[in-house]
């Protein structure tokens, strides 16, 4: 649902802003909270290996849907275990970790391409323009998730090809808003000074046009991020994003959900850490964007 | 001005037209990736007659384009295959599934439009206070919150632990209340902050002060003056939500096993039923952008001034 | 192209007769799908442009907002060509062949200095930047003709650090002329360098622009609405009206002896002279002697 909010938040880059009646001190505490835990979640993801006290893979028949600490479980399976007695403390780790570098790939990618596009319909004009503009509205009519799994049904559903797909996420935002930037830079006079000192275009793009436009696209970057989190673990979850052996957070979720009765635990971790990554990375985006007019 | 206010009408059905073109083009392509069309399309147990009269039908002997344009008769009509698992028409699959979903969707949207509304409106009017507060928050986790993971929490909460309600299935209105309640609160954390904004920004104005110095009762100018401005946004956004409701019920559905399109969608995918799956992406991508060009048309209409800030 | 370190070569200062840059027969429209929609947008169009500049001299070019001045200033820097007409620069027929050598060799100062800077970039490395993209060369290499470049100007080194938007007007335009310089050309297209500055500031920039035509031997076309410092500066005159030349000479003839009663309305609409500019502010001596003999920067 975050994507309507996304589309009319492209539209709003163009307008300035009225609502500056949200009370300031309420952001700058989310703000740092909401920092915290994403850092906290990037450094996990990055010492996974290290920090795990378990191998996620590792099977313990004995203590099989072991509970957490607090509600009657052992310490050495803080979070309890599984249905194959592995600690779900260990594959939360390791799912953050996984989740993480497919979410932060993905973004990456759809970034790159759409401002890359963006950026090529504004130089360029004409028919590219109209072509790209064209593609953008095709891709931003249709709900991503729909063609995300006629890709999926056709393609199968190799790791690759989901990186790929979840790149293919959001592109249509960042070129919308990077063809915007780059048409109003464009007319700037420092870059009619820079051609009449020969600059070439892509010295223009890079060194003039790029820099201005760069703060809004940080902030489009933090919303496809969420947007991007929140779908690869749908598709986990419906059992169609990242497959076994391999976890990550939906996956998890997915698996728990046949124990829900009976082992809540399973389900309910991965799925916090989802839900507060996603508001962490709203929140933070939500605090640049108003920190943003200079 | 008349010409003018029918030239935009006419581009924007164009682009539409446009738009929905290229989508059954891709549809088209990446069908095309999967293979042979017309062991796609019918099966493995489709017998040779049925073969025979498919290839025909498709032109699988001409040239692309003219398959092209025999894929767009075809879609046209209706006729897209024959679902593997289910072994009937593809469409006529999903179009018996539609009900249902229909019903949970209707549902969920009202809940929505209620509660976000009132919520929204109560975050713009009383801003510092506890439900102003809490609404807002409220907005920001349902919109961040992914469907299945609040899903999965009522379930907990109201059938595993409670009892009230039953998991899953479709037997009786109780088995609604949950996934009505999931869906519901997505469009609803949206519909809040939508409203809330576009209430503040109404009640900023100058035009409200006015009439506020002049003693007008607030109630009133809240009915009179600021509702009516605050509806484009507000239109606007219920458009979206009807239109990416398939979305919305594919989680949901997937859940609490409500057997509709959604359902229908997830359990094709996994028995890669290609027939189903592309009626099913057609079906929803004519929708949304039918639903798009209506709410586009219709915002022009109630509010002249929003027209195109498109870039 | 190699480029000389050290001192700019001293070309001789005095104006030569040959004309450096020439614009023939120039017409140009700003492209729109009707004609009377670009005129009402306020695109100048240009009819019958014939205009040229002479090695070392300072050409004025007055009109109004809209008579077509900075586009003949887009024209002259190649920023877009004309629909009829040629362009010569060195009595050679100026091509898209030629644009980028052209282009190092006449270099514009704009009108509003900060807008012509990049935002992002320290002021050093915006200075260089032409350096950079024509030559290839490294940043440390090009050391020295910042230094010049900077001490041309009569600015400091400090400045080198800063961003665009800590530094003064003033300063911002002798940054431009800077950047202008670091190339080595030898035409500058000035389009309205002074207007938005103070006054003050005004005749500082005024000053060096004189000061470096007659140490560099520089060719100026100093574009301006303004006929004070058109007259001050200046040696040759052209007036544009509505996208034609209604005036063309010297100085001497078209400020005090305009043939046109449009030149007549602009002078007398001038405030606080009559007719000649001869107000005290403007020279550092008091002014006794008869009118044709001045110490103004037009006429050395």
């Amino acid at each position: 649902m975050s994507t309507i909010w996304a589309r009319d938040w492209t539209w709003s880059v163009f307008r300035s802003p009225k609502d500056g009646r949200i009370p300031r001190r309420l952001p700058k505490i989310g703000f740092y909270g909401a920092s915290i835990w994403i850092v906290g979640c990037l450094l996990i993801a990055a010492l996974a290996q290290v920090i795990s006290p378990y191998h996620p893979a590792q099977i313990s028949l004995d203590a099989r849907l072991s509970p957490p600490l607090l509600f009657g479980g052992a310490l050495e399976h803080l979070l309890g275990t599984d249905e194959l007695g592995r600690d779900v403390l260990a594959r939360l780790i390791y799912s953050i970790q996984i989740s993480m570098l497919v979410a932060a790939g993905g973004t990456f990618i759809s970034t790159l391409l759409g401002v890359s596009l963006g950026f090529l319909a504004a130089e360029l004009g004409g028919l590219v323009d109209d072509g790209v503009m064209a593609l953008v509205d095709m891709q931003a009519a249709v709900p991503f998730m729909i063609t995300a799994l006629l890709v999926i049904t056709i393609f199968g559903n190799s790791l690759a090809l989901f990186v790929c797909l979840v790149g293919l996420h959001g592109w249509e935002r960042h070129a919308r808003i990077a063809r915007g930037l780059a048409l109003t830079a464009r007319n700037r006079l420092h870059v009619t000074a820079a051609r009449t000192y020969n600059a070439s275009r892509v010295h223009i793009y890079a060194r003039h046009i790029l820099p201005a436009c760069a703060p809004t696209i940080v902030v489009g970057m933090t919303l496809g991020l969420t947007e991007t989190v929140l779908l690869e673990s749908t598709l986990s979850f419906l059992g169609l994003g990242i497959q076994p052996p391999m976890s990550s957070l939906g996956n998890m979720v997915g698996f728990g959900r046949d124990y829900l009765m009976t082992a809540w635990w399973i389900a309910l971790a991965p799925g916090l850490v989802i839900a507060a990554t996603a508001i962490a990375l709203m929140t933070i985006s939500e605090s640049l964007r108003q920190m943003r007019p200079r | 001005m008349r010409r003018k206010a029918q030239k935009v009408v006419a581009s924007k059905i164009a682009r539409a037209f446009v738009t929905l073109v290229l989508m059954v083009t891709s549809v088209f392509i990446l069908m095309r990736c999967a293979g042979d069309p017309v062991a796609v399309l019918l099966g493995p147990d489709a017998t040779a007659d049925m073969r025979a009269a498919y290839s025909g039908e498709l032109g699988l002997d001409r040239p692309i384009l003219v398959q092209y344009l025999a894929y767009l008769h075809n879609v046209v009509r209706g006729s897209l295959g024959v679902s593997y698992v289910y072994r009937q028409d593809a469409l006529g699959v999903v179009l018996s599934h539609l009900p249902l979903t229909l019903m949970l969707t209707c549902s969920a949207l009202t809940l929505a439009a209620v509660t976000g509304i009132a919520g929204g409106i109560a975050a713009a009017v009383f801003p510092s206070s506890f439900i102003g507060r809490a609404c807002t928050i409220a907005s920001l986790v349902g919109l961040c919150v992914p469907s299945f993971f609040l899903a999965i929490v009522l379930m907990l909460v109201f059938s595993i632990q409670l009892n009230w309600l039953p998991t899953g299935g479709a037997e009786s209105w109780r088995s609604l209340a949950l996934p009505a309640v999931t869906m519901g609160a997505a469009s609803s954390a949206v519909l809040a902050r939508y409203t809330r904004v576009a209430v503040r920004e109404s009640l900023d104005s100058q035009y409200v002060l006015a009439a506020f110095v002049r003693g007008i009762p607030f109630s009133r100018i809240l009915i009179h003056h600021v509702l009516p401005n605050a509806a484009v946004p507000i239109l606007t956004i219920l458009g979206l939500l009807i239109g990416g409701a398939v979305t919305g019920s594919t989680v949901v559905e997937t859940v609490f096993s409500w057997p509709g399109i959604g359902n229908l969608f997830v359990t094709s995918v996994g028995s890669r039923d290609i027939p189903v799956v592309q009626a099913i992406v057609l079906l929803a991508g004519t929708a949304m952008i039918m639903t798009n060009l209506a709410v586009d048309l219709g915002s022009t209409w109630l509010d002249p001034r929003s027209n195109s800030s498109e870039t | 192209m190699t480029l000389p370190i050290g001192p700019p070569r001293v070309r001789t200062p005095r104006p030569s007769t040959e004309p450096i840059l020439e614009l023939r027969n120039i017409d140009f429209c700003y492209p729109a799908a009707r004609r009377s929609t670009a005129e009402v947008l306020g695109g100048a169009r240009l009819t019958k442009i014939n205009m040229s500049i002479r090695r070392g001299e300072a050409h004025g070019l007055i009109g109004e907002s809209g008579s077509g001045k900075s586009t003949i200033a887009k024209l002259l820097l190649g920023l877009t060509a004309p629909q009829a007409g040629q362009i010569f620069f060195d009595g050679e027929l100026l091509t898209p062949a030629r644009l980028a050598a052209f282009r190092l060799r006449v270099q514009p100062v704009f009108q509003n200095p900060i807008d012509a800077l990049n935002p992002a970039t320290p002021i050093g490395k915006q200075i260089i930047a032409p350096l950079l993209v024509n030559f290839k060369m490294k940043s440390s290499g090009c050391q020295a003709r910042l230094a010049a470049a900077i001490s041309a100007v009569g600015l400091s080194g400090e400045i080198l650090g800063k961003l665009p938007h800590q530094i003064s007007g003033g300063q911002a335009q002798r940054v431009n002329i800077a950047r202008a310089l670091i190339l080595d050309p030898e035409v500058l297209i000035c389009d309205e360098p002074v207007s938005a500055l103070d006054m003050t500031v005004q005749a500082q920039i005024l000053n060096l622009l004189s000061d470096l035509r007659e140490s560099r031997g520089l060719s100026l076309l100093f574009i301006s609405h303004d006929i004070r410092s058109v007259a001050y500066l200046c040696s040759e005159i052209t007036v544009l009206k509505r996208g034609t030349i209604v005036e063309s000479g010297s100085r001497e003839q078209v400020l005090f002896d305009p043939k046109t009663d449009y030149m007549k309305s602009l002078l007398r609409a001038v405030p606080n002279s009559e007719l000649g500019l001869e107000t005290e502010s403007l020279t550092s001596k008091p002014c006794s002697q008869p009118v044709g003999r001045r110490h103004l920067p037009a006429q050395r």
